[in-house]
């Protein structure tokens, strides 16, 4: 008995993960297209726009300490944006528009959401892969202090999107109100998402409240790997996966409540 | 157990902005076994096409269950399946990895069944419902359902090819299949099962030939 559900365990694996590819596959070519440059927007479209970010903000003159220009700060922290930010503008609405895919038997409805987040994440991991080695090799960028720390703390940035963006699936499917103001709560965040607003330039006690924000304590951890001890970096590494924990179980629970609305009607 | 088994559905539509509620499949068994073939009929909007998606599984019904013992077709013909803004061709590629055939030998087999020639290659939004149904039609028989779920493919395709599809379908005599219809010849030719659906009940009959005469002097 154990070992017979141990397999029909590992063929549904097998199965999701092959409609996940199908459906990615899909996602691809829906969005890119096969004229022009295709797959290549995948990491153009999102490399623009860090560049162009970058641009702007080099002409204010943002007084970072330590010697940071913002050009160097935005390299490294605009990048982290894309997961959560562009991942719920992927998922919000994603299942009605996809319904028609359900009529298919082996098609979960989670699957459409796993697909879609799989491509913006690709995309976001992929710009980043791309264009940090680039600023290194111009100078924008030094190279990191310890990349394993900067390594685990860009997944930990991951997994929070990963939570959130389930999170924000679920809820904009249930709620009209969540879905037409998504991007008023994503614009909403940008203060408090470790990009604009340098943790080491918010006074106490307001950065401990702060810190309470994983994607905060994420974002921090990242940019403590790249800055290593010369940039005060702050983070709670034991409560940021314990919150990330929760946020993910949240996600998948309440994306599920969804789902079951959408079915019945 | 690999009969297709329906159990005491209910399904309820919220109307008049989710006030009040509309019964539209009312206490429902069937069962299918393998090779038979269900007609289906009832006039508009008695709940035919709610069937078709509760037993595809696109749509739950408040209480009941369904048991799919065997392999189930999504329903044919309805444009519905398709993504809209990719291409016939994508669109096939998709289905073949979802369902697990062969990529290429799913499109070479709906390219030559389907007969829609360069329009294989635009996307789907721009077919009429004819040609969709074309495409619905040649790519489900690409895949080895046990059960074809039929929603009115054949009353939309040009003569030729319907028949094409009705000879299709017989060929494929251990294939079971539900077919729901107000086109009372499609089922008389193609069934050896018959119900029809009214006020949400289904009704059943001995023959196909008695379920269609009650039907026609109702």
């Amino acid at each position: 008995m154990p070992a017979n559900s141990g397999s029909i365990f590992w063929d549904n694996l097998r199965l999701q993960g092959r409609i996940i590819w199908a459906l990615t596959l899909r996602e691809t070519v829906t969005r890119f297209g096969r004229e022009g440059l295709g797959m290549l927007w995948m990491i153009g479209e999102p490399a623009l726009f860090v560049i162009g970010v970058m641009i702007i903000f080099s002409f204010i003159d943002s007084g970072y300490p330590y010697g940071i220009s913002p050009a160097e700060w935005l390299a490294v922290s605009y990048p982290t944006l894309l997961f959560w930010r562009n991942g719920t503008g992927r998922v919000t609405g994603a299942i009605e528009q996809n319904r028609s895919l359900l009529h298919h038997q082996p098609i979960r409805p989670m699957d459409i959401l796993y697909a879609r987040i799989l491509l913006e994440f690709a995309s976001g991991m992929a710009v980043f892969l791309f264009l940090f080695p680039i600023f290194i090799v111009v100078g924008i960028c030094h190279l990191p202090s310890n990349l394993l720390i900067m390594a685990v703390g860009y997944l930990l940035t991951i997994w929070f999107s990963f939570g959130f963006v389930l999170i924000m699936a679920g809820l904009a499917e249930l709620s009209e109100t969540i879905e037409k103001t998504s991007h008023i709560i994503l614009y909403l965040m940008l203060p408090f998402c470790g990009v604009f607003v340098p943790t080491f330039l918010v006074p106490e006690p307001y950065r401990n409240y702060l810190l309470y924000f994983p994607l905060i304590d994420a974002v921090d951890y990242f940019h403590h790997g790249y800055f290593g001890p010369t940039v005060p970096s702050y983070y709670h590494l034991g409560y940021t996966v314990l919150a990330l924990l929760g946020m993910t179980l949240f996600g998948l629970a309440i994306s599920g409540v969804a789902i079951r609305r959408v079915k019945v009607a | 157990m690999n009969d297709l088994l329906l159990e005491n559905i209910h399904k309820t539509f919220p109307i008049r902005h989710g006030r009040d509620k509309q019964v539209v499949l009312d206490d429902i068994s069937l069962r299918v076994r393998p090779g038979e073939r269900w007609g289906i009929m009832g006039p508009n909007g008695a709940g035919k096409s709610t069937i078709i998606q509760i037993i595809s599984g696109s749509l739950t019904p408040d209480s009941g269950t369904v048991h799919r013992g065997m392999n189930v077709s999504w329903p044919i013909a309805f444009g519905g399946a398709f993504h809209s803004s990719l291409t016939g061709r994508d669109n096939a590629r998709l289905i073949a990895r979802v369902y697990g055939v062969d990529v290429d030998e799913t499109v070479a087999g709906v390219e030559a069944f389907a007969e829609l020639g360069t329009y294989l290659d635009e996307p789907v939004k721009t077919y009429s419902s004819g040609m969709n149904s074309r495409l619905s039609f040649a790519l489900s028989m690409a895949i080895d359902f046990d059960c074809f779920l039929v929603d009115e493919v054949i009353s939309v395709g040009d003569i030729r090819f319907n028949r094409k599809c009705e000879e299709e379908l017989r060929s494929r005599e251990n294939k079971a299949m539900v077919l729901v219809s107000h086109h009372l010849d499609i089922i008389r030719n193609n069934c050896d099962h018959a119900a029809f659906l009214q006020h949400g009940k289904l009704h059943f009959f001995d023959s196909v030939d008695e379920a269609i005469r009650t039907y026609e002097q109702m």
